[in-house]
């Protein structure tokens, strides 16, 4: 069995293959098991400004796509791990293009999401205080965001943007944050990530309102 | 089990492809949370996110059997009593589709003339109403 990290080998890789091929009713099991950390864990050191949720729903759609018609992949041209690779990257492009977002749009947003210094985006770097929030950690980061985008905002909301703050990553805990656990696992993804939008077009329009004019 | 792994295969529960689909639906009509269903099979709790990433076993009786079988003999479950959740299962999905059931698969149709922006039919009436 591959590590959690790691591809399966070549030869495995055609093995899994051929089982799915062939109908083995376990095999969609054996494929994700082997195949879906890796293939997240590839996917992100090549997206660095990519939400990770949108990368771990790329690696998922490659991987039930292979499962569902197992004969798109062909042995022969590149190994397994390559080919799923190639397509998640494809669906990702695709999932960008349908929201309408370009790579160099969300590459802003994430700098000033994940940017572990909250100067370089808060405009706030003669604070004082400032020293003392960044060790602070999410809490701070949160006291620290323009009240324009806390503005109006209810509870719930804010602790989405506390957990994005956070880089907390799992769908699950921002569903229970946002109290929509109740709802099935997709449903949340769809609630969660519009909540998730919507803030970060708010941060992106406080960003522009502190940029200085020309 | 991965956290990744767990969320696929809470996604593919609505995927008749899926195990998890049939398995959802025996544990739904039986009222069964997790380490009920997994008693009811036989494993572990942990056993469960793989069993509902496997393919569903062919409906067909032949198939059927074969296909539980490999699965039974992989993850270490109780054939029987897998056998006796997925076809319970798969028999309340075809139930479900054939009563347009909330929840089972739908297919799209083209919007009338008549209904409104929203899809909800002509003059904003409900779905299904009958006012």
């Amino acid at each position: 069995m591959a590590s959690r990290a790691s591809f399966p080998s070549p030869e495995d890789g055609l093995a899994l293959h051929r089982c799915l091929l062939e109908g083995d009713p376990t095999a969609p099991s054996d494929v994700a098991a082997a195949c879906l950390e890796p293939l997240i864990a590839a996917l992100g050191p090549c997206n660095p400004t990519v939400d990770p949720h949108m990368i771990g729903e790329a690696a998922e759609e490659a991987i039930l796509a292979l499962i569902k018609n197992p004969a798109s992949y062909r042995p022969g041209g590149l190994d397994l791990a390559a080919y799923l690779q190639m397509a998640a990257q494809a669906d990702m492009k695709n999932a960008l293009k349908r929201e309408g977002r370009h790579h160099r749009h969300r590459a802003d947003w994430a700098a000033v999401e994940l940017s572990d210094d909250p100067r370089n985006n808060l405009g706030r770097d003669d604070d004082p205080a400032l020293p003392l929030l960044v060790t602070e950690g999410a809490r701070a980061l949160r006291a620290l965001v323009p009240p324009a985008v806390l503005e109006g905002l209810v509870e719930a909301e804010i602790r989405v943007l506390e957990l994005m703050l956070q880089r907390e990553r799992r769908t699950r805990v921002y569903a229970e944050a946002y109290g929509v656990l109740h709802l099935a696992t997709h449903e949340q993804r769809r609630v969660i990530k519009q909540v998730k939008d919507k803030l970060k077009k708010r941060m992106e329009r406080a960003e522009k309102r502190n940029e200085p004019t020309p | 089990m991965s956290q990744p792994l767990e969320l696929l295969a809470r996604r593919v529960m609505s995927d008749p492809f899926f195990l998890a689909s049939p398995l959802a639906c025996f544990a739904q009509s039986e009222g069964l949370d997790e380490p009920a269903l997994a008693a009811r099979l036989g494993c572990d709790v942990a056993v469960l996110t793989a069993l509902r990433l496997c393919r569903s076993p062919d409906p067909r009786p032949p198939g059927f059997w074969k296909d539980v079988q490999a699965i039974a003999g992989r993850l270490g479950l109780q054939a029987d009593a897998l056998a006796e959740a997925v076809r319970l299962g798969q028999n309340l999905q075809q139930m479900r589709c054939a009563a347009g059931v909330p929840g089972s698969l739908l297919a799209a149709r083209d919007r009338e003339p008549g209904d409104g922006p929203d899809g909800s039919g002509p003059g904003g009436q409900e779905p299904g109403g009958n006012a």
